[in-house]
Parts: C-alpha cells; sequence; structure tokens
C-alpha cells in the first residue's frame, strides 16, 4: 500500500464518481468540435450533473467541500444557499464558456435557457431519490461510517440549524429523564447536545451562583437508597406530566423569613424550549406556576413552556435560624423525609462531624446540614470514573469507601446522611448551570452535560432548598461554557423571534420550492434595487453631461459631441436609428419633424467620413443642435416630452 | 452641391447628362442614376425587363447625349441573334485589292456607347468575344489587337422571360457587369405623359441641354477618382459585407475581390450624384444591392438575391454609423 488503506479506499471512492462525468462529458465535447447538435447533449448531461449536485445538497446528503460548509454551519446557517449559489455561479460561467463560440445573441438567449433548464431539473428531480445514487457511491455521510459530514449534517453539537429534535440523541432514551440517576461510570457520556434554552424574563442572579432547574425527586427510602415517589402522595412540587393547560404547584414556603428584612423570594419567570424529549417539565427552584405556550419553531424545538418561580433571593446566612421540616407536616411526612439506613455506620459519621460543631450549634438543622456537607466538600472527590452500580449499597460504598464518585453519589449520600442528622432531605434531579454562563445575556443554553442531580433540605420558611455538595477535589475535565452567540440565538428563537437568516433543515423533509427560490430571488431582488438606486441618478449626471457637453468642449470634439447630443434629444423623444440604418435615411426620416437634423447628419459625415483636415466648424454645429433641440422638441406629444423630461436612460439607446 | 472646386466639371458633365437623359426617358430616374454611376465608374450596365420598356430609348439617348469625337461614333447597335459571329461585332479583316493587303474593317464594338441588346439571344462564343472587349477594352482579330475608344461603356439587354433557345449568361460573365438592372414598371403619372410629350421628346432636344463631349466625360471620370474621398471606415464595411455574404448559409458562391474593386469607383460616382465629395453609407446601402445581386449564385430555394445582400449588410452597416460617433483620437 501506497497511500494507506484509508486513502486507498478514498480514492477508490471518488474516482468513479469524478472520472466517470468527466469522461462522458469529454467525448460530447469533442463531439461537439464535429457537430454542433452534439452540443446540446453536452450541455444536457453538465445541466444533470450540476443539477444532481444541487439536489444532493438539498436533500442533505452532501456537505462538500468540508471548507466551505463547517465554517458556514459553525455561524449557525445552513450552508445549503451558500453551496446552491456557488453552483449557480460555476454553471453560469461553464455556460458562458460552452456558448461562447456561437452566435452573440444567441449565447445569451442558450445561456438563460438553460439557467432555467437547470432549475427546472433542480426541481424534477425527486426528494430522496439520491439516497439509492449516494449509496451506490458510499457517498452517504452517515455516522455509522464516522464520515464527518454526517455528525454535521445529522445535528453535531455545533450544528443547532441541522438538529432535527427527533432523531437527536434523546431519541434513544425516549421514555428516560436524561438525568443522571444512575451511580455508573459516566466517563463516557462525552456528549454535550443541547437540551433546553431557558430564557428569563427578569434578572436574577442566585445567591449561591448556581441555578438549579428540577425536574423529579428522589424521597422514598426503598431500603438501599431514595427513590421515586410513586404514591403521589410526596413531592407535591413536582409536576407529573406536561399538562395542556395552566399547572398550579402548591407553594410550600412562606412568603418572608421572620428575622430578615424584604421578602424572601422573589417571582421570576422563565421561558423553557425544550430540544429534546422529557417526560415532564422542569423549571428554575421553586417552580410553583407551569403554562405551555405555542411552539416559536417546530423545527427545532419539541415544545416550549412558561415557568413562575419563586426564588429564594436572601443569602444562606439569613437561614441559620430555620427550623426543619413544614409547619404542617404529620409524622407520616416527617418520617418518609427522614427515613434512612438502620447501617450504624451513618448515624456514627453524623455524630462525628456534629461533635465537631460548637455545642450551641449543634441543635441548629440548618447548620447541622451545612457541617454535613462542608465534611463531603472536604473529603469527597469528584470524578466521572466511579463505579459502583454494580455493588449491593453503592451509596456506602461511596461513602464509606474511598470517597471518590460524581453527583448521584455525593447527592445520595449527603442525603442519607442529612436524614441521619434529623433534616428532612431528599434527592433532586434535573439540571444546574453556573450564573456565569449567561454571559448577562437573557438566555441559557442547556446541555446534557449541565444535568445534575443534589441534595436538597426542606427548611420551614424556605421549603426545599438545595444544598449541594461541591467537593474540593476534582478529577473532571472543566466544562466548557455554551457558546455565546448559538445560547443568544436560541434564546431569541425560543420566545419567537426569527432568527437572522432562516436555514431550513437539512433533512429535506419539510421543504418547499420558496425555500431555496426565496433567498436567491430576496438577493437578486435586493442586487436589483440597489443598481437601480445608482443607476438612476448616474444616468442622469450622464444625460445631463451629454447634453452640455457640445458646449463645454474642445472646437475638433463638437462634431461628435453635438452630433451625440441631437442623437440623445431626438431618442428622448422617441426617434430612433434602427439597426442597420444608415444616418441619411434616420436623418430623412426625422428631416419630418427637424430640418436642422439633417444639415446637422451631413455635417457630421462630412467630418467623420469625408477627407480629414477640416475645419470643426464648432459654432455652426452648436447653432445647428440648438435649432435641432427646438424643433424636435416642438413637434413631439406632451407625453412624449413627459417621458423625455424624466427618462434618464434614454441616451443609452443611442447608438 | 459639392464644395470642392475641382469637382466642378464632373459635376457638371453628371448634371447636363441626367437632365438629358431624363428629359428623353419618363419615370426611370433611378435607372438614369445606375446608369450614369456606370458610366463615370467605368462599368458596364445589363438592363434586365421586358420588351417595349424603354431600354433601347435610354441607350440612345445616352449615345446621342455624347458628341462625336475622333474615330469613334457615339451609339452603335447591336441586334444579338443566335447565328451572330464573333466578327461580326468585333469587325473583320477584309482583303483590299487595290492593295493588295487585309485591312482591318472595325465592327459596332468601336464606339462611346454600345447597346447590345437580347445579349442571352446569342451563341457564347459570341458572349465571350463581347466580354472580352468588355473587361479588356481592346478585341483581337487575326491575332492583331485594336484598342476600343477609352469611353467603351455597355449597355446589354436581357429578357428575363422568352428563355426558349437563349443562352443564359454565366455567372463569371455576369460579373462582368457593374450593375445588373431590373426596369420595373413606370408609374401612372410617367406612363401618361409619356404619352402625353411623345411629340416633344420626339423632336430636337433643347438646346439648353447641351451634348457631353467625350474628353469632358473622361476627364470627369478621373475627377471622381482623384477627388472623392473614401474613408476607410468604407472599406471595412465593403469587406465585412462581403464577408457577411460569403458566410450567409443560402449562398453558393460569394462576391468576388474584384467586385469590391469594381464598387469602390461606383460608390465614389454615387457621392458625387448626391453631392457629397466623400462615400457615405448611403451610397453602399443603394449601390450594393445593385452589384453585388446579380454576383451571388444562391442555393435553391434562397430568397432573392437583394434582400439577402440587404439582411447582410445591416451589421456592417451599423458599425460604420456606430463608428462616426466613436472618438477617432
Amino acid at each position: 500500500m501506497i497511500f494507506g488503506s484509508r486513502l486507498t479506499y478514498g480514492i477508490a471512492e471518488v474516482l468513479p464518481a469524478f472520472t466517470l462525468p468527466l469522461s462522458v462529458v469529454a467525448s460530447l465535447e469533442s463531439l461537439a468540435g464535429r457537430n454542433a447538435t452534439w452540443r446540446t447533449a453536452e450541455l444536457v448531461v453538465l445541466g444533470v450533473i450540476f443539477a444532481t449536485l444541487f439536489a444532493a445538497h438539498r436533500d442533505g446528503f452532501i456537505d462538500r467541500p468540508f471548507f466551505l460548509a463547517d465554517p458556514i454551519l459553525r455561524s449557525g446557517r445552513d450552508p445549503l444557499i451558500y453551496l446552491l449559489l456557488l453552483g449557480l455561479g460555476l454553471a453560469a460561467i461553464m455556460a458562458v464558456v460552452l456558448a461562447k463560440g456561437s452566435h452573440a445573441r444567441r449565447s445569451f438567449l442558450g445561456f438563460t435557457v438553460l439557467l432555467l433548464g437547470l432549475v427546472a431539473l433542480f426541481l424534477a428531480l425527486p426528494k430522496g431519490h439520491l439516497k439509492g445514487v449516494s449509496e451506490l457511491h458510499r457517498l452517504q455521510a452517515g455516522k455509522e461510517n464516522g464520515d464527518q459530514a454526517g455528525g454535521k449534517s445529522k445535528g453535531g453539537e455545533e450544528d443547532p440549524g441541522g438538529t432535527d429534535p427527533k432523531k437527536g440523541k434523546g431519541g434513544e432514551k425516549n421514555d428516560e429523564s436524561l438525568l443522571p440517576d444512575s451511580f455508573n461510570d459516566q466517563s463516557d457520556s462525552s456528549s454535550d447536545s443541547p437540551v433546553a434554552v431557558v430564557v428569563f424574563h427578569g434578572d436574577y442572579t442566585p445567591a449561591l451562583g448556581f441555578y438549579y432547574f428540577r425536574e423529579t425527586a428522589f424521597s422514598t427510602y426503598n431500603g438501599l437508597r431514595v427513590v421515586q415517589d410513586a404514591t403521589a402522595r410526596f413531592d407535591r412540587d413536582i409536576a407529573t406530566e406536561f399538562s395542556q393547560g395552566i399547572l398550579s404547584i402548591p407553594q410550600s414556603h412562606a412568603a418572608t423569613l421572620p428575622g430578615t428584612p424584604g421578602p424572601a423570594f422573589r417571582n421570576i419567570r422563565t421561558t423553557v424550549a425544550l430540544m429534546a424529549p422529557h417526560p415532564r417539565p422542569f423549571g428554575l427552584v421553586d417552580m410553583f406556576s407551569y403554562r405551555p405556550t405555542g411552539n416559536p419553531d417546530p423545527r427545532r424545538f419539541f415544545q416550549a413552556y412558561e415557568v413562575q418561580s419563586s426564588a429564594l433571593v436572601l443569602p444562606p446566612q439569613a437561614l441559620i435560624n430555620e427550623e426543619a421540616g413544614g409547619p404542617e407536616w404529620d409524622p407520616k411526612q416527617w418520617a418518609h423525609y427522614t427515613e434512612g439506613s438502620i447501617d450504624p455506620r451513618y448515624g456514627a459519621l453524623v455524630e462525628r462531624i456534629i461533635s465537631e460543631l460548637p455545642p450551641n450549634l449543634r441543635d441548629r438543622p440548618f447548620f447541622r446540614a451545612v457541617a454535613i456537607k462542608l465534611w463531603l466538600d472536604q473529603n469527597g472527590t469528584y470524578t466521572l470514573q466511579a463505579n459502583t452500580a454494580e455493588d449491593a449499597d453503592p451509596v456506602a460504598k461511596f461513602l464509606f469507601g474511598d470517597l471518590r464518585g460524581h453527583c448521584v453519589h455525593f447527592a445520595h449520600a449527603a442525603c442519607m446522611l442529612y436524614r441521619a442528622a434529623g433534616v428532612p432531605a431528599r434527592v433532586a434531579g434535573g439540571y444546574a448551570a453556573p450564573a456565569t454562563y449567561r454571559f448577562g445575556g437573557a438566555s441559557l443554553l442547556l446541555r446534557s452535560r449541565n444535568a445534575h442531580a443534589w441534595p436538597e433540605i426542606y427548611l420551614r420558611n424556605t421549603g426545599w432548598i438545595p444544598l449541594d455538595i461541591s467537593p474540593a477535589k476534582n478529577e473532571a475535565k472543566a466544562q466548557a461554557p455554551p457558546d455565546q452567540g448559538l445560547q443568544q440565538m436560541l434564546g431569541n428563537m425560543a420566545v419567537g423571534e426569527k432568527p437572522p437568516p432562516d436555514p431550513p433543515p437539512l433533512d429535506g423533509s419539510r421543504h418547499t420550492l420558496w425555500d431555496y427560490l426565496g433567498p436567491i430571488l430576496r438577493l437578486l431582488g435586493l442586487l436589483v434595487l440597489t443598481l437601480l438606486a445608482l443607476a438612476i441618478p448616474a444616468g442622469w449626471l450622464t444625460r445631463l453631461w451629454r447634453h452640455w457637453v457640445p458646449f463645454l468642449c474642445r472646437p475638433d470634439k463638437v462634431p461628435r459631441l453635438a452630433y451625440r447630443a441631437a442623437l440623445d434629444q431626438a431618442a428622448r423623444l422617441g426617434q430612433l436609428r434602427t439597426f442597420g440604418e444608415s444616418r441619411e435615411n434616420f436623418a430623412a426620416r426625422v428631416s419630418t419633424r427637424s430640418s436642422s437634423f439633417q444639415a446637422l447628419t451631413a455635417l457630421h459625415l462630412q467630418w467623420a467620413l469625408g477627407a480629414p483636415g477640416r475645419d470643426p466648424e464648432a459654432a455652426r454645429y452648436r447653432a445647428l443642435l440648438k435649432s435641432v433641440r427646438i424643433e424636435l422638441w416642438s413637434t413631439a406629444t406632451s407625453s412624449r416630452r413627459w417621458v423625455a423630461i424624466l427618462d434618464p436612460f434614454s441616451w443609452m439607446r443611442v447608438h | 452641391m459639392s464644395e470642392s472646386q475641382t469637382l466642378i466639371l464632373a459635376s457638371s458633365v453628371l448634371d447636363r447628362l441626367r437632365k438629358r437623359l431624363r428629359f428623353s426617358v419618363l419615370g426611370r430616374d433611378e435607372v438614369v442614376d445606375l446608369i450614369l454611376v456606370a458610366l463615370l465608374a467605368d462599368g458596364h450596365v445589363l438592363l434586365e425587363d421586358y420588351p417595349g420598356s424603354g431600354k433601347t430609348t435610354l441607350a440612345k439617348a445616352l449615345g446621342d447625349a455624347i458628341e462625336d469625337g475622333g474615330d469613334f461614333p457615339a451609339f452603335r447597335r447591336i441586334q444579338f441573334t443566335p447565328d451572330l459571329l464573333p466578327s461580326d461585332i468585333t469587325g473583320i479583316s477584309v482583303f483590299d485589292a487595290e492593295t493588295g493587303k487585309f485591312h482591318f474593317r472595325p465592327g459596332p464594338l468601336f464606339a462611346h456607347i454600345v447597346l447590345g441588346d437580347e445579349i442571352n439571344r446569342t451563341s457564347p462564343k459570341v458572349q465571350a468575344a463581347m466580354l472580352e472587349a468588355m473587361a479588356e477594352k481592346q478585341v483581337t482579330v487575326d491575332n492583331e489587337t485594336h484598342a476600343l475608344d477609352d469611353l467603351f461603356f455597355v449597355i446589354a439587354t436581357q429578357n428575363p422571360r422568352d428563355v426558349a433557345g437563349t443562352y443564359p449568361l454565366p455567372v463569371p460573365q455576369l460579373d462582368r457587369f457593374l450593375f445588373k438592372i431590373r426596369m420595373d414598371d413606370i408609374s401612372r403619372d410617367a406612363e401618361l405623359s409619356v404619352l402625353r410629350t411623345r411629340q416633344a421628346r420626339g423632336g430636337e432636344i433643347p438646346v439648353d441641354l447641351p451634348r457631353v463631349r467625350h474628353e469632358d466625360l473622361l476627364q470627369a471620370r478621373l475627377q471622381v477618382e482623384q477627388e472623392i474621398f473614401i474613408s476607410d471606415s468604407i472599406h471595412h464595411c465593403l469587406v465585412d459585407l462581403a464577408r457577411e455574404l460569403r458566410a450567409h448559409p443560402q449562398v453558393v458562391q460569394g462576391v468576388s475581390t474584384r467586385s469590391l474593386v469594381l464598387m469602390v469607383p461606383a460608390l465614389k460616382a454615387s457621392a458625387l450624384l448626391r453631392g457629397r465629395n466623400f462615400v457615405s453609407g448611403d451610397d453602399l446601402n443603394w449601390l450594393a444591392p445593385r452589384v453585388f445581386g446579380h454576383r451571388l449564385d444562391l442555393a435553391p430555394g434562397a430568397p432573392p438575391a437583394i434582400e439577402i445582400v440587404q439582411s447582410c449588410l445591416k451589421k456592417p452597416m451599423e458599425s460604420l454609423s456606430v463608428g462616426t460617433l466613436q472618438a477617432t483620437d
């Protein structure tokens, strides 16, 4: 192998695809040299090749060349239009080159016909029919062969335009949440696809620096760990499913906290647009109202809804005096949220941790919980490579083992410890993102990496609040913030604003003719308008210049310029020489309106065709020009005069 | 009229000839002009029309307008018949019994103006002799070459109908005629005045229309050749026209370079006729169909030659016209 297997395979793929059309076109070209009829066949074949390429791009099979398509994709636009325009330009050049040999007028006509034919062919090619062709040539760029193009066209992370929510990553675990609720090794979950975009309709920065979006809660102890409550009696602040109407969720906290000035909570309205399927809505803690809104862009989002949350605005210090548990709680509820393992090691560990607190603080639930959190912060190691799922008791294995784990480990361990310390606790699941990821903008893009589980405790006046563990030792790779522009754009789309260009999806299923022609026509229209806006003043200036220049120029230039000015005047008033007509004939036709015109023509021809070296007689020309203008003007109809006054391009018809 | 002082003689010769011819032949102003152009351009004319349309009258009037000069008569007429022999037109050597020598008796070709009536009725042999005389301005009898008159101008006629028993002139021979003129029916008014003024025209030509001297006519030819300016753009236009004609799909054989050479003096004469001292596109427009029309060998089913010439003329004429507006420096 000279090139290595990969390159050889690539060459073997590309060679037939290029050499076959090339040889066909080359042989047709040589035939066309002998008989002009073959020229038509050659044009048709070329047209088919181009149209096939266009249709392939339309159907999303090829986004080649990558060096063009990739930057366009990265900027959040669909490369289709650009590639189409490029191809059209190439086709135009090709057509001009091909038609150059023939008559000038006919080539223009042929060029137009060719372009129209191309467009017709392109539209006539049935959608999807290329699937067969591309599979034939193994050009299909699917994920299965690891081709780069497949990743691009089928919804890579950086391809919002092409992201098809139905085929996205969420499709595989359709009924499940995206949340990490297993103790499995998560190091391979490298996928970072967008999950949802949240738009804040009011400024809010959480005191702890993290936004928590709660989707689910685990509070029922099954003897080993906490799981979701199946009785629907507990965790009533979790929405169970997407509802069609407005959903009100009972608020479990007071408006103010005793001993603190001002309101403890603020109402925050957010709009959530989902890009991956979820079994139930999630929202900024604490969500108390849910209202579905119309999907702003069905091609991009699954659904969108609006959430009202009452967000805690007080710093953690304000909570130090809070009692645990709700005032209305019955013993059953207390038992539900404090039930823990009978393993004595939990109690012993909690005792050890709490004993380090000052004695006067040991009774306060908040301090007990915070002491546990700080202990876990200090001693735990965050890593994605912990795999304790097979263990009979993964929480105990983690907590009393090496304390190496990810958020699920920490959340469950903390929950068990909080409960052991007598503080009602549960594990919540959803998404968490640092407040800095908003970059000061209104929208926040949630990606699958933001999926998170965290422990929560229940305080009397605040209800459930996250008391998350942040291990001091972190072995996981730092997470990259979302792309700011992309986040902003998706946010704008989520609230129904049109994206700057409207890129159609690459799957080709919902294309209309307008999707292709629209942008091109708009571009052409803009071009025409711009040209007109420039051309009209330019036309007027030229007209004025040609009107006055015979009186300003050197005498030896007068014969030509004065006669041209006279022709301008005639053209303005509708008198035009026909193609191939001699100047004398034209003058004779116009002489019924202007006898001076005939004299001027004779004079001009004498200068142009007669023996050189004559006196230009500038004065005579100018006098004749004046009388030509007057005569032509006086014999014109009034409607003609109006046209003559307004027309900026009349001089272009002079020849 | 022309501003050039040097063209006064040529103008007056032309003017007088035109007036005389128009006096004698009514309603044929364009034909008269064409014949005068041919006369000044040293070309020959083939008239094609039905009998009684004034061909002979025209030729006779032209001959009549020129004063006899030198050894040659002003006008001779040859009626071509199938049994005519070349010596009947060129002349013959006859034996003089007194001197005991042969001596040449010139035929009817030795004249200023020669009318060859129904030239297609005679045998190709005679036609060839006639055409040699036209091209070379000389005849050869018994290996002796005799020069014809300097002015020597042939007006040949042929009848487009009645072609049975005729010998149509082949294209190379037609090439020797500057013009082939179709004489269409004259207008009603002209025909009426032909009848009304029959008697007056039958008599003497008025005194204010004097004849033209042979030398003056030759001098006028020289002046036209030397004094009328022809711009290079006209040359371009002519060559382009010839190339267009040769490239025309329905033209089997295009025009010859000789015809282009013949065209130049004709254009100059036309310019003089129109009162200019330079050749313009209008001259070309007028003469091109008449000069080139009969020189084209057309494919079957082609439109009339004149139409082909006119259509081929459009493009060169357009570039000539456009060229006058282009800056020369």
